[in-house]
């Protein structure tokens, strides 16, 4: 019996299968497209890319020649692809979107800036980009901070600097000629004297350093996630979006009972069979079997397209099972407590919604709040898969496997147990189904 | 013995009593015809019968024992085929027939070869391995009524098996079950078509606000109306209170009336041209008169006060 029903389920989903196709394809698509976003394209390049942005020197100046030449230095050359350019052509690049951002060193800015008056640098960000003008926008801002940091404690020594390297139009003297009269000499050692002493004095603020940063290793009970050797965006993504995905799929297939209601089919069923239990049963089974079979190609399929390597196969088939009985019991009880399609498909919809998205699935749960992240989410069968999951392939703290797939088997019995109660109950208050 | 008998059968919905104390019995080899509007209460007949719906009150014996203290021999001696198609549309009409024959407890093969006599019987051979989805209203509902006859049923219940069909492929459907008649299956039929209930079934009840309001054969039913006839006269009464006139209430039973149309049928068995004489001569005389059988339109008329077809 059991086999004549979920064989008929099946030929059915296989004769209609653009639902199943739909809620296969949504999170493989999504994973794809966030995952080409964000993930790193080679080994060593950061996730953005370099950060491309022209820089017009009017003052020809030293800003301008350190702006110019960061791309030369190796840790900023990973980031950073500054392009020299004169304002037209830099703002005709950035026109056709091939710069991030113009950096413009105004003429007359160094002159300005050692006689400590105002000075602005000025940033032209490329408006269909979001992400690279920002962070330039940022690292604009830390050089701007250098600078004023260097104009508050050095205004006096930079005003007699500037007087030094700005001779009166008439003084023709060469560098020797410069340095052969004692009286510049002297001011010139002044000077040198002076700067050298305030930086003596900030020594003790420099080294050794009051403030620094490490990377610790990943503590048990400690909630961020510590990403492994192995770990992968497409695969952490991938786990997650599925976790949500599979929720919508278990809906389609238990909503499957809404259709036989409707259509007259389990009360056919009903004029040839006394129990209805069969069925139901059969339903269970059937949304199951579908459950597995998309998690087989989300998981399965979804790493070979991306290139995952699940390193805890069986683990991860244990827990995905465990998961899929939760789900049938959580759309069973849904499909049982509202007898109307349409409600029943909105409160499917949602719930694997709100379940999805409160469990972490489609985010990093770590950027959750606090409050939220500790005392709430523990609660949620969807954090205890996707937490579960990717710890088990990424490293991460995490409950172990057995024990998170026992909730689940556990949460889905119980709900597959209220389902029943709600079906005959209703059965029972209706008539008939 | 009755294959079926229902004895008061009463099913209320809230406030609604849908069925009221009806009895009626189904014999092996009979097509019993219950005729009644829409919301008369046939359908919540048939789901008391099949097992669909508890009755609050009065027994249903299916050969002979009640229905629900053996349900399992109940549902197994009948087939039943609802009002609405109750079939998987992605399925091929093999496949649905296979899939309720074991359903119905056959096996694999047994399932098959059935499903297979029974396309043949229903003239769907050629569209057997066609989804269901693509067929026409006519083929879907012999589908349907084949999906009940897998485990050869002794009783046939047919929920307005013929709705929203074309008159040929109802022809069809009304010619095979004729043909089930004959093997000495018994047929409940549920209808609102009079002209199938008259031509298709040996007994008639007829029902209408979930009570049964007469029982019989075509025959014994146009009687309780007025005899072999009927004279409808056509005229000009508006604002005419024919019930009122001394004749009409006398000798004949006034079965409807409008303001071009009266219906009668006299009391007693007349010569149709003394009858003919006295009509002729009413205080407002008609232009035409015609004579025609009773139907069970008039029947429902006679016992309800309206027509069936409204």
């Amino acid at each position: 019996m059991l086999r004549t029903l979920l064989a008929k389920d099946l030929r059915r989903a296989r004769r209609n299968p653009l639902p199943w196709v739909i809620f296969l394809l949504v999170p493989l698509c999504t994973v794809a497209l966030i995952g080409l976003a964000f993930a790193p394209r080679s080994q060593g390049e950061a996730g953005l890319g370099r950060i491309r942005f022209g820089v017009v020197d009017e003052d020809r100046s030293l800003l301008g020649r350190f702006l110019r030449g960061s791309g030369s230095y190796p840790e900023a050359a990973k980031y950073l692809e500054p392009v020299p350019l004169e304002r037209a052509a830099a703002l005709a690049e950035l026109a056709d979107s091939r710069l991030s951002a113009v950096v413009v060193v105004p003429a007359g800015f160094t002159r300005d800036f050692l006689r400590g008056a105002p000075v602005r640098l000025e940033l032209i960000k490329n408006p269909a980009e979001s992400i690279k003008p920002t962070a330039l926008e940022e690292l604009l801002g830390v050089l701007v901070a250098a600078l004023n940091g260097l104009g508050r404690n050095f205004a006096p020594d930079l005003a007699a600097w500037h007087e030094l390297l700005n001779r009166p139009a008439g003084d023709q003297r060469g560098l020797l000629d410069f340095l052969g009269d004692a009286a510049e000499r002297e001011r010139l050692t002044a000077l040198f004297d002076s700067g050298g002493r305030k930086l003596a004095g900030l020594r003790g603020f420099l080294q050794p350093p009051l403030v620094g940063y490490t990377t610790p290793p990943p503590v048990a009970g400690a909630r961020a996630e510590s990403r492994g050797p192995g770990f992968s965006l497409f695969g952490y993504l991938l786990l997650g979006l599925g976790a949500m995905f599979l929720l919508f799929l278990g809906g389609a297939g238990m909503g499957d009972l809404h259709r036989e209601v409707d259509g007259r089919t389990l009360a056919r069923f009903q004029t040839v069979r006394v129990s209805l239990v069969p069925f139901l049963g059969a339903k269970v089974v059937f949304a199951l079997v579908m459950l597995l079979a998309c998690a087989a190609i989300l998981f399965g399929g979804g790493g070979l397209i991306f290139g995952v390597t699940w390193r805890q196969p069986l683990p991860l088939f244990a827990l995905t099972l465990a998961y899929a009985l939760f789900i049938a019991g959580l759309m069973a009880a849904i499909v049982a407590w509202l007898p109307d399609q349409r409600k029943s498909d909105a409160i499917r919809t949602m719930a694997g919604m709100i379940l999805g998205l409160a469990g972490g699935c489609a985010f990093p749960p770590d950027q959750l709040p606090p409050f939220y992240r500790e005392h709430l989410m523990p609660w949620l069968p969807t954090h205890w898969f996707a937490a579960t999951a990717r710890a088990l392939e990424f490293g991460g703290p995490s409950s172990p496997w057995p024990l998170a797939a026992g909730q689940l088997l556990a949460t889905g019995l119980l709900l597959l147990a209220l389902a029943a109660w709600l079906f005959r109950r209703r059965f029972l208050q209706e008539g008939r189904p | 013995m009755p294959l079926l008998e229902l004895d008061r059968l009463i099913k209320s919905f809230g406030a609604l009593r849908a069925v009221d104390g009806v009895s009626f019995a189904v014999h092996a080899g009979e097509i019993y015809g219950l005729l009644g509007p829409n919301g008369a209460g046939k359908t919540t007949t048939i789901s008391m019968i099949s097992g669909l719906l508890r009755p609050e009150a009065g027994t249903v014996k299916v050969d002979g024992a009640p229905f629900w203290s053996d349900p399992r021999r109940a549902k197994a001696l009948m087939g039943v085929v609802p009002q609405d198609l109750a079939l998987y549309e992605e399925l091929t009409a093999a496949e649905n027939l296979e899939f309720w024959g074991r359903i119905a407890g056959l096996d694999h093969q047994a399932a098959r070869a059935r499903s297979a006599e029974l396309l043949e019987a229903l003239a769907l051979t050629d569209r057997a391995r066609d989804a269901v989805k693509t067929f026409s209203g006519g083929m879907k509902r012999r589908v349907n009524l084949g999906c009940a006859l897998l485990h050869r049923p002794r009783l046939l219940l047919l929920d307005e098996p013929t709705v929203g069909i074309d008159p040929q492929a109802r022809l069809k459907i009304l010619e095979f079950i004729r043909r089930l008649r004959d093997t000495g299956t018994a047929v409940l039929y549920t209808t609102h078509y009079l002209e199938e209930a008259e031509t298709l079934c040996s007994r008639l009840g007829i029902i209408d606000h979930g009570r049964m309001l007469a029982e019989g054969t075509v025959r014994e039913l146009q009687d309780r109306v007025g005899g072999d006839r009927l004279f409808v006269l056509e005229g000009a009464w508006a604002g005419a209170q024919p019930e009122t006139w001394p004749v009409l209430r006398e000798r004949y039973r006034l079965l409807q009336h409008s303001d071009r149309q009266l219906t009668v049928a006299a009391l007693t068995p007349r010569d149709p041209a003394d009858c003919l004489r006295e009509l002729l001569a009413l205080p407002v005389p008609p232009v035409n008169v015609t004579l025609k059988p009773p139907s069970l339109n008039d029947v429902f008329l006679q016992l309800t006060g309206r027509e069936l077809r409204e």
